[in-house]
């Protein structure tokens, strides 16, 4: 069985995932919700849970996840977190990722799509 | 006019003016000529070259905001003035006299640095280090009015116009947060050419016929200076953000030792 190694270290953009969060200040909280599967065999799908929490006191509408390679997909099935992701002032959804092969990289959640960009004004 | 035509037209303007109404004095006695000058010149200064507080609120909410950890830089210069000396003209007493010719200074790179921090709300700000490199070239038109006391010393004052090369870049931004954090952009280097001018005042003393040394002060602003393009990054994804560091007025008040040669 050809089994390939999985990085069970997910960056989230404005979150940047790791097994401890005790440390940073973030807009979002992603922790792994369970067990990260380590390997995944080839034709075979695994699935990593992140619990997503909004750790502001406003809601938070429109985010997307960014950054998944090939290999990975967000599952929406309900009650899974949607795409879009809208989340209340500290209410948190389930994130399930479908794996299908290597990862090596992380994933970031991003506010709008990928074509829109983050507009700013100076103050 | 672009602002390169105005520098060009300004510098020239001081130079030519100076020589043609020196020429319009028809005769003049020997030490009333024309001497080439160079001039090698130095020192230390202290440069300003970033905005204190800047902050930005994205269209999520985040604030975006920069605390400079220290405005004013110590660095040093190196420069080098041609010209020619003569008398003044209009004031053809003896003792005063004037030097016109170009100026050029290379400014050594000072680096910026401070505090980052973004989020939505102050609990959820992740605090980052950044910092960057200001560094700036001047070439002036430079006039510079002397007298004379005790015979050997020569006060003087000066002022230039031109313009100056600046330069911000090699942007860096690091946190030592763990877990979850938010993402800041990184900026682009980026070149800037600006109106600049300095103002100095000063004394020189002859050390040999033809070598004189001198110390001075002058204060010069390179206009203004930033970074180029900001993004955020991550992976192969990318996201712009409309704004990005720097400083409106850029502007450095020097020591300057100086050693001239006059032909």
């Amino acid at each position: 069985m050809n089994k390939k190694k999985l990085l069970n270290k997910f960056y989230a953009l404005i979150v940047l995932l790791a097994a401890q969060n005790a440390f940073a200040g973030a807009n979002f909280n992603i922790a792994p919700y369970g067990a990260l599967p380590t390997t995944v065999s080839t034709g075979q799908t695994v699935i990593a849970y992140y619990m997503v929490t909004n750790m502001t006191n406003t809601a938070r509408n429109g985010y997307t996840v960014q950054g998944f390679p090939a290999s990975v997909t967000q599952n929406t099935t309900p009650p899974n977190c949607g795409n879009p992701i809208n989340l209340e002032a500290h209410a948190s959804c389930l994130l399930q990722l479908d794996i299908t092969g290597a990862v090596s990289s992380g994933f970031a959640i991003w506010p709008g799509t990928k074509d829109r960009a983050v507009k700013c004004q100076k103050t | 006019m672009d602002i390169k035509q105005n520098i060009f037209v300004m510098a020239n303007a001081l130079l030519v003016s100076s020589v043609a109404t020196a020429g319009d004095m028809g005769s003049i006695s020997s030490t009333q000529a024309f001497h080439p000058v160079v001039a090698l010149q130095g020192g230390y200064l202290s440069i300003n070259a970033g905005s204190k507080t800047q902050r930005f609120i994205g269209t999520d909410s985040d604030i975006f905001t920069y605390n400079n950890s220290g405005n004013k830089k110590d660095a040093g210069f190196i420069g080098v003035f041609l010209g020619t000396e003569h008398t003044i003209p209009l004031i053809p007493r003896p003792g005063f006299f004037m030097q016109a010719g170009v100026d050029y200074n290379y400014f050594v790179k000072s680096g910026i640095k401070g505090i980052n921090t973004v989020g939505i709300e102050p609990q959820t700000e992740t605090t980052y280090r950044y910092n960057y490199n200001f560094q700036t070239q001047q070439i002036l038109g430079t006039l510079r009015l002397f007298a004379t006391t005790y015979e050997r010393f020569h006060p003087y004052g000066e002022i230039g116009l031109g313009a100056a090369f600046n330069h911000a870049g090699q942007y860096k931004a690091t946190t030592t947060e763990t877990g979850s954090i938010n993402l800041t952009p990184l900026f682009a280097t980026q070149n800037q050419t600006q109106f600049s001018y300095s103002l100095g005042l000063g004394v020189e003393t002859q050390l040999y016929t033809k070598i004189r040394v001198g110390l001075g002060y002058r204060y010069s602003n390179f206009g203004s200076s930033s970074l180029g393009d900001g993004k955020v990054t991550f992976n192969n994804y990318q996201s712009p953000v409309p704004f990005t560091l720097g400083s409106s007025n850029t502007y450095a008040n020097q020591l300057i030792a100086r050693i001239s040669y006059v032909a």
